[in-house]
C-alpha cells in the first residue's frame, strides 16, 4: 500500500507488470539452511520494476500502475521448469544434499538411471503454440509432392539453408542453426486428432492416444523427481502456468514478470517491515490466541500450506534476486519471448535450483497468411534464442542447459488459401549440446493418413524420453506411460 | 428469489455448530463483542466483498440468523430484456469493461450467493476468450445468471448450445462426416459425470448426434443436414438421438448428481465432502427434479459448511474482491461504483476471468496460496493508495485492523507478526497500511 513507488515502472519489453501463477504451494518448512543457501546465490539487485496500483488513482491523480498487455487469450498456457545447476557455486552438492526437506509423497523408482554425473542440467522447453508448420521450417524443397501440394508456400532457395539435395532449413533460424541445432524429423502423437486443446493436453500431460489423461504435467513430474529441497524446481514464464508444469509435489511456480517481488529486498523501512512480518507470520508453531477455540494441532492443512507459501515467497524472492530486467531490450528483442529468455538467462545463471524452465512462442496457427506470420515468428525465435544462447555462454552453461520445442501438432501439407490447416507431424528443435543437422526420418509426402496429414515417424514419448532420461536422467519409466526408449544419437552425452 | 424453509436436521446441526464450543480466553478481543468466527466464515463464503460493518453487525449474531438474514437480503443481478446493459455491444468495448463490469457486480455490498454461483458456474462450465467473442461470453454470463441457482437440466441443455460454448469446444465446427468430439467428452468427463461412466464409444456416438449447430451473427441455429440422421447406441441405449436428449440422458445418469453436488459442495464449503454427504446431497438434488437451489441450501446448512476445521482457499478474484471491501473500494473514483479494474491484476494473480487456463476450468486448491500468488498479492498492494476514510476509519493499532477486518480469530503467528510490525512501524497512516497489508496477506484472510 502505498508507499514507495518502485524506483522505476518496468522498461521490459513487453511490460507485463509481473506477476505469477504460480502452481503450487512451497513444500515443507525449509528451515535457516535453505534460506542461507539461497542469500549465498542471491546475486544482484533486485529487479526494479512496479507493478501498478490496485486502484488507479495516485494522490496525485496519476496512475501509477503500469498497465501491461491485457488479457487476450492468445496463448494456453505457459510453464516450464529447469534444473539448477549445483556444482558452478560455492555450494557444493554435498551442502545442497543435507539441505533436502524430506520428501513427503511417495518416492518414485529412481534407481534404474544414475543421474548422470558432473554439472546439475537444465532443460528449457520453448512450446511453439497454435501448430507449428514442420514443412516450413525444415524444408523438402526438392520434393515433387511438395511442390504440388504447396503452390504458392514453397519457399524460394535463397530463402533456405541447404542441408543436402533436399533439405533446407529457414533462414528465419540462421542465427541458431550458426550456433547449432539438431532438427528432429516427423515427431507427433500416432493418431491424434486435430483439435488444439485435445493435442495440446496430450503434450502438457505427456499422455498417447488412447490412455487416460494424466493429471500432472510432463514437466511437473520431471520437476518431482528433480525435487531436491529447493524452493522452485520447475518455472513456468509467460502469461499463464502451462498445465505442462503441474506437479504433484509444490516444486513448480509460474511467473510473468519477476518483478513482482521487487518489494522484498527494498532498503524502506516499510517494506522491511512487511517482510519481516510475512516471515513472523510463516512461523508454524504459533498456537492460536485472540479468544480460539481452535488451537494449532486443530488446523487445516490449508492453514498449514498458507504459511508455507508465506515462507517460500520469501524464498522465491531470493531466487529472484538475481534476476534484473531493466536492461533486457538492449539485448533482447522487445517482445514477450524476448523477455521470457532474458529472464530464463538469469535465473540459470543465479544457479538457484531451477532445472526446468517452460517459455511459450506463437501463434503458429497460421490458416493464413502463413509465409509471413510463420517467418515473423521464427525470426522472433532466432533472435531471442540466439541472444540467450550467448549469455549461456557468458554464464558458462553452454553444456549444462538443453533447448527443445515441442508444438501441439503441424501443418496439412496441402495449402489452403494463404494458410495451412491442422496437421499432423511436425518436427521439433534441439539445441544445446546436440549436433548440426536432421535427425530421424522425415515423414512421408507420398503417404499422407485418412485426413491427408504426415504421419509421425517418432512418438512424442520418445521424444520426451529423451529429453527426460536422456538429458536430465530421470527414466522414462517414472514420468511417461509407455516408457519408450531414448532416442539414441540425438544427444552429444 | 426465496429462500425455501429450513430442513430441520441440518438447522439442528447449525444450532449445535453456533454455540461457542468453550468460554473465550482472556485474550479474546473481539471475541465477547461480536461473537462467533463460525459466522464470520459462513458470510465470507456467502459473499464475496462483505463490508465490515456488515461482518460485524452479523458476528453478534447467531449464525443462523446472520446465515438467513443473508440469504433474505441478497439482491439478483439478473438484466432482463429491456435492461440499458443489453444494449451494449461488447465486442466494440475492451476487454477491461467487461472485467469491470463483472467485477462491479461482485463486489456489490448486497451481491451475495447467487453472484458466487455464477462465478462458479463460469469455472465449471467454462467457456474462454481463447475462442468466443466478448458478445458471445457476455451472453453466456447471462444464461448462467439465469440458472445459477435454478435448474442444472435447463443450464446444461441452454449451455450444449451455447453460442460461446459452441466456439469454445468446437461445436461450430462439427459436422456428422466429421464429428468434433470436443464438447461431447468434456460434457460427461468434466460437466456432468466424471471419468469412469462412460466409453469411448459414448463419445463418438455423442459427437455425432451433437454435430450440426452453427454460430451465426443472428444466433445458434441447427442445420440438420450437417447433423446425424441414423439410431446410435449412448450411454447403453440405441435410438436417435440429438442434442436435447443427450443432455437429458446424461442428467438421468446415476453418476451425474453425486459429480455434480460434489463439485458445489467443493466450491460452497470448500471441502471434499464426506461421502454419505454426497449421497444425501445427491438424493435432494434427484428428489428436487435437479434443482440447483435446494442442493446449495442443504449445504449451508448441512454440518460441513462453517465446520472450524474446514478452510476453504479464497481464489484470486475472491481474494481481489474481500480485499478490495476491506481496503475501501470506493476509493479510486469520485464517483464511483468501484475500482477502475484492469485486466492485468488478474493475470497478475493467475486468474483472468473468461480465461481458463483450460477446459477444466480454475484448479480450487492451495495453490492459491503459494509463493507465487503470495509476492503478486503483495506487488498489487505495495502500489494501492489508502482512501482517507479508511484512514480515518481504522485505529492504527493490531486491534484496530483485526476489527476493521472483522478477523476475530488469528493464530499467534500471524497475531505476532502484527504486534512485530505495530511496534516497529510509526503510528501513523503508514503503520494502518502495514498492518492492512499484513491481515490481508495472513493466512486467516487467504482463507474463508
Amino acid at each position: 500500500m502505498t508507499t514507495p513507488t518502485p524506483p522505476d515502472q518496468p522498461t521490459s519489453p513487453n511490460d507485463r507488470g509481473s506477476t505469477s501463477e504460480s502452481a503450487d504451494s512451497p513444500s515443507e518448512p525449509t528451515g535457516p539452511s535453505r534460506r542461507k543457501f539461497l542469500g549465498l546465490l542471491a546475486g544482484g539487485a533486485a529487479g526494479a520494476a512496479g507493478a501498478g496500483a490496485l486502484y488507479v488513482s495516485n494522490q496525485d491523480g496519476t496512475p501509477n500502475a503500469t498497465a501491461p498487455e491485457t488479457a487476450n487469450g492468445a496463448d494456453p498456457s505457459t510453464s516450464s521448469s529447469a534444473p539448477p545447476d549445483s556444482s558452478s557455486t560455492s555450494v557444493s552438492p554435498d551442502d545442497m544434499a543435507a539441505d533436502q526437506t524430506p520428501n513427503t509423497l511417495p518416492a518414485s523408482p529412481s534407481t534404474s538411471v544414475p543421474l548422470p554425473q558432473g554439472p546439475m542440467r537444465t532443460l528449457v522447453v520453448v512450446e511453439l503454440n497454435g501448430g507449428n508448420d514442420g514443412l516450413a521450417t525444415l524444408v523438402p524443397y526438392s520434393s515433387r509432392q511438395l511442390q504440388k501440394l504447396r503452390p504458392t508456400l514453397l519457399p524460394a532457395e535463397d530463402d533456405l539453408i541447404l542441408l543436402d539435395n533436399d533439405f533446407g532449413v529457414t533462414r528465419s533460424l540462421e542465427k541458431n542453426w550458426n550456433q547449432g541445432l539438431a532438427l528432429v524429423q516427423g515427431i507427433g502423437i500416432p493418431g491424434g486428432t486435430g483439435s488444439h486443446f485435445e493435442m495440446e493436453r496430450r503434450w502438457w500431460s505427456g499422455t498417447e492416444m488412447g490412455a487416460t489423461l494424466a493429471t500432472t504435467g510432463f514437466l511437473g513430474r520431471l520437476c518431482d523427481e528433480l525435487d531436491q529441497g529447493q524452493p522452485i524446481t520447475g518455472l513456468t514464464l509467460g502469461t499463464r502456468r502451462s498445465p505442462a508444469m503441474l506437479s504433484a509435489k509444490p516444486v513448480t511456480a509460474g511467473l510473468t514478470n519477476p518483478s513482482v517481488s521487487w518489494w522484498v529486498n527494498q532498503q524502506n523501512s516499510w517494506f522491511t517491515n512487511l517482510r519481516q512480518g510475512i516471515e513472523t507470520m510463516s512461523a508454524q508453531t504459533g498456537s492460536a490466541q485472540t479468544g480460539s477455540r481452535q488451537t494449532d494441532t486443530q488446523q487445516s492443512e490449508s492453514i498449514t500450506i498458507a504459511r508455507n507459501g508465506l515462507g517460500s515467497a520469501l524464498d522465491f524472492a531470493d531466487v529472484l534476486s538475481g534476476v534484473d530486467v531493466s536492461n533486457v531490450t538492449d539485448r533482447y528483442p522487445a517482445n514477450a519471448l524476448g523477455w521470457q529468455f532474458a529472464i530464463a538467462a538469469q535465473v540459470i545463471a543465479a544457479n538457484a535450483g531451477v532445472r526446468v524452465i517452460h517459455i511459450t512462442h506463437g501463434n503458429f496457427d497460421t490458416h493464413d497468411d502463413q509465409d509471413g506470420t510463420h517467418k515473423h515468428l521464427l525470426r522472433q525465435l532466432d533472435d531471442a534464442m540466439s541472444q540467450f544462447r550467448i549469455e549461456l555462454a557468458e554464464s558458462g552453461n553452454t553444456d549444462n542447459v538443453l533447448i527443445a520445442t515441442t508444438s501441439e501438432f503441424g501443418r496439412r501439407p496441402q495449402q489452403s488459401g494463404t494458410g495451412t490447416d491442422h496437421g499432423a507431424a511436425s518436427m521439433a528443435m534441439l539445441a544445446g549440446p546436440v549436433e548440426n543437422g536432421r535427425f530421424g526420418e522425415h515423414p512421408s509426402l507420398a503417404k499422407l493418413d485418412e485426413n491427408d496429414n504426415l504421419v509421425p515417424t517418432l512418438s512424442m514419448s520418445e521424444f520426451y524420453a529423451t529429453l527426460g532420461e536422456g538429458w536430465l536422467g530421470v527414466p522414462a519409466s517414472s514420468v511417461i506411460d509407455a516408457a519408450p526408449p531414448v532416442v539414441p544419437g540425438l544427444l552429444k552425452t | 428469489m426465496s429462500t425455501p424453509p429450513l430442513r430441520r436436521p441440518f438447522r439442528d446441526a447449525l444450532t449445535r455448530l453456533a454455540s461457542p464450543a468453550s468460554a473465550p480466553t482472556s485474550r479474546s478481543l473481539f471475541a465477547a463483542q461480536t461473537g462467533s468466527d463460525r459466522t464470520l466464515r459462513a458470510i465470507r463464503r456467502l459473499r464475496f466483498a462483505p463490508s465490515s460493518q456488515e461482518l460485524n453487525r452479523f458476528a453478534s449474531a447467531p449464525a443462523i440468523d446472520a446465515i438467513s438474514g443473508l440469504l433474505e437480503s441478497e439482491r439478483i443481478y439478473n438484466p432482463g430484456p429491456s435492461d440499458p446493459l443489453m444494449g451494449r455491444d461488447w465486442n466494440n468495448e475492451s476487454y477491461d469493461s467487461l472485467l469491470q463490469w463483472w467485477f462491479e457486480r461482485m463486489i456489490s455490498p448486497d451481491a451475495g450467493l447467487h453472484e458466487r454461483m455464477v462465478w462458479f458456474w463460469h469455472g465449471h462450465l467454462t467457456s474462454s476468450q481463447q475462442k468466443a467473442t466478448r458478445s458471445q461470453l457476455f451472453a453466456q454470463q447471462l444464461l448462467f445468471r439465469q440458472h445459477a441457482l435454478g435448474n442444472f437440466r435447463d443450464l446444461l441443455q441452454a449451455i450444449t448450445v451455447d453460442a460461446a460454448m459452441l466456439r469454445y469446444l468446437d461445436g461450430d465446427a462439427s459436422d456428422a462426416a466429421m464429428p468434433n468430439e470436443n464438447f461431447g467428452r468434456e460434457l460427461m468427463e468434466l460437466f456432468a459425470l466424471g471419468i469412469g461412466h462412460y466409453e469411448e464409444s459414448d463419445i463418438r456416438s455423442a459427437a455425432k448426434a451433437l454435430a450440426g449447430w452453427r454460430v451465426a451473427d443472428q444466433g445458434v441455429t441447427f442445420t440438420p443436414e450437417l447433423g446425424f440422421d441414423a439410431p446410435l447406441t449412448f450411454l447403453g441405449e440405441r435410438k436417435r438421438w440429438d442434442a436435447q436428449s443427450i443432455v437429458n440422458k446424461v442428467c438421468d445418469h446415476p453418476a451425474c448428481a453425486p459429480f455434480v453436488t460434489a463439485k458445489i459442495h467443493r466450491f460452497v464449503a470448500g471441502s471434499t465432502a464426506p461421502p454419505e454427504f454426497i449421497e444425501e446431497l445427491s438424493r435432494i438434488f434427484v428428489d428436487n427434479n435437479l434443482e440447483i437451489r435446494p442442493v446449495v441450501d442443504a449445504i449451508i446448512w448441512g454440518p460441513t459448511f462453517v465446520d472450524a476445521e474446514t478452510t476453504r482457499v479464497r481464489q484470486p478474484i475472491e481474494w481481489l474482491a474481500a480485499t478490495s471491501a476491506v481496503l475501501g473500494h470506493e476509493a479510486s473514483t469520485p464517483t464511483a461504483v468501484g475500482p477502475r479494474v484492469e485486466s492485468w491484476w488478474f493475470d497478475q494473480l493467475g486468474q483472468i476471468p473468461f480465461v481458463p487456463p483450460n477446459v477444466a476450468g480454475w484448479p480450487d486448491d492451495t495453490r492459491w496460496v503459494s509463493a507465487g500468488q503470495v509476492l503478486a498479492r503483495a506487488n498489487l498492494l505495495s502500489n494501492f493508495t489508502l482512501p482517507q476514510k479508511i484512514i480515518d476509519e481504522v485505529e492504527p493499532t493490531v486491534e484496530g485492523v483485526l476489527r476493521h477486518c472483522a478477523l476475530h480469530t488469528v493464530s499467534s503467528a500471524t497475531r505476532a507478526a502484527l504486534d512485530e510490525a505495530a511496534a516497529n512501524q510509526p503510528a501513523d497512516q503508514r503503520r494502518v497500511e502495514l498492518l492492512l497489508a499484513l491481515t490481508v496477506l495472513s493466512p486467516e484472510f487467504s482463507l474463508a
